[in-house]
């Protein structure tokens, strides 16, 4: 089955025939993790680095989502040590002032996140100005990233 | 690229104008009507009399919780003009008036009823900053709605670029600058030209022809909120489009409106909470 991860939005799985799927990443960070011996991995798909107002929804936030990912993973029989993590998304406009510029926050949020926790991406396709679409199939790990018609493995 | 091609083109995209079909002469006059703040329910029903189809989708709207907290409260014209007025009426009625013409686009994305989505979540974000900065959130939510109807013209012979897009992007172009060089037309344009042979108010035209570009009027609030409106979904990660995020982002836009980061980060997150609410009652996938 295809699970959608909507906007500020996450969703694991342990179903091998499963594939997540995140539609247009614009300046919203896309994260997958997977655990190839179990076959456990999921997607998170937050829009911002962290709550400037009420904040209600946590996956709305790389802050509050990632560690919510890899919890609701851990629950699956996913290990710390054994997962791949690619990320994609934060992508920019062209000649954006600094005050736009959500992406390169969302991805310094992120990397300030790993180094504490003593995490590493594998693999990303991060930046740039296309909009992208992630895909993990549940089955195999494989990660990619689909852009004007044209799919890219992580 | 060669003028000649370029000028061949331009010319067959400001043909392909005239196979866009007319919108919906029900919906017009009702948008028409509906302008008229002392409009009577009886006025409207006399007008839909024949159309009982488009009742119900106006009331299917209009009972949204993006509307309307009660969902299913609104069950006539009449109620509708009590509980949620003429000019969200309008707006709603403008949304059906537009819907097959943005559901159609095929070119700028892969994906169905991509450009619909795009535009609706437009004029959500629009109404919010508008709202933010007390401006007029009606006329805000349309005139996004419609910024980007060029799209539906340049869609339809888009995809017989694919090879030059590729090539003209790397080459650190916008996506305007790319529709200018191969099309000798930008989806703006094109998007003024159609709501100007539609007979759309100037301020509709204007924020269509001009909103990749609203440093060219300043001092035009309506143009620099459509404007920020769509700089807003384009990071939002709404959009699967070709183009992307390929467009100049004005740095003073936010500066112009009187609106901080914090504003903007709120205006992005109820944005995309108002956005879900309503795309739902389209039936729209995703």
């Amino acid at each position: 089955m295809i699970q959608i991860v909507k906007i500020s939005d996450l969703k694991v799985s342990d179903k091998s025939a499963d594939a997540i799927i995140t539609y247009a990443l614009g300046s919203c960070l896309g994260l997958v993790i997977y655990d190839p011996v179990v076959r456990v991995g999921g997607m998170l798909h937050a829009m911002l680095p962290k709550p400037s107002g009420t904040g209600k929804n946590l996956f709305q936030y790389v802050d509050s989502g990632v560690p919510l990912l890899f919890k609701k993973c851990y629950t699956l029989g996913a290990k710390k040590e054994r997962l791949r993590i690619v990320a994609a998304g934060c992508a920019s406009l062209m000649n954006a002032a600094t005050i736009f510029e959500i992406g390169k926050r969302n991805i310094a949020m992120l990397e300030a996140l790993f180094k504490k926790n003593g995490v590493r991406l594998n693999a990303s396709m991060l930046g740039g100005h296309d909009s992208r679409t992630l895909r993990l199939d549940l089955a195999t790990g494989k990660t990619s990233v689909r852009v004007r018609g044209k799919e890219i493995e992580l | 690229m060669s003028k000649i091609k370029r000028a061949i083109r331009r010319k067959r995209a400001i043909k392909e104008i005239d196979n866009i079909k007319p919108m919906s002469k029900t919906y017009m006059t009702i948008v028409t009507l509906l302008d008229n703040p002392l409009i009577s329910a009886e006025e409207l029903e006399a007008e839909l009399k024949y159309d009982p189809l488009a009742t119900a989708a106006i009331l299917k709207i209009a009972n949204s919780p993006y509307y309307c907290r009660a969902s299913g409260q609104i069950k006539t014209l009449q109620m509708a003009l009590t509980l949620i007025g003429n000019m969200q009426l309008k707006d709603i009625s403008l949304m059906k008036m537009s819907e097959s013409h943005l559901k159609k686009e095929r070119g700028y994305s892969e994906r169905e009823n991509e450009l619909h989505e795009e535009s609706i979540a437009s004029a959500v974000f629009a109404k919010l900053i508008a709202q933010k900065i007390s401006e007029d959130q009606n006329l805000a939510f349309e005139c996004a709605l419609l910024h980007d109807i060029g799209k539906i013209v340049l869609g339809r012979i888009l995809s017989e670029a694919e090879s030059e897009i590729e090539k003209i992007l790397a080459s650190g172009k916008t996506f305007d600058e790319l529709e200018s060089e191969y099309f000798g037309i930008t989806h703006q344009e094109v998007g003024e030209m159609l709501l100007k042979k539609w007979n759309f108010p100037e301020e509709f035209v204007k924020t269509a022809g001009l909103h990749h570009t609203p440093y060219l009027e300043p001092e035009n609030r309506l143009l620099q909120i459509v404007s920020l409106a769509d700089i807003l979904v384009m990071l939002s990660g709404l959009s699967t489009a070709t183009d992307g995020l390929y467009y100049d982002a004005d740095d003073k836009i936010t500066e112009r409106l009187g609106l901080s980061e914090d504003d903007m980060m709120q205006i992005m997150e109820q944005g995309i909470a108002d956005f879900l609410e309503l795309k739902n009652v389209f039936g729209s996938k995703g």
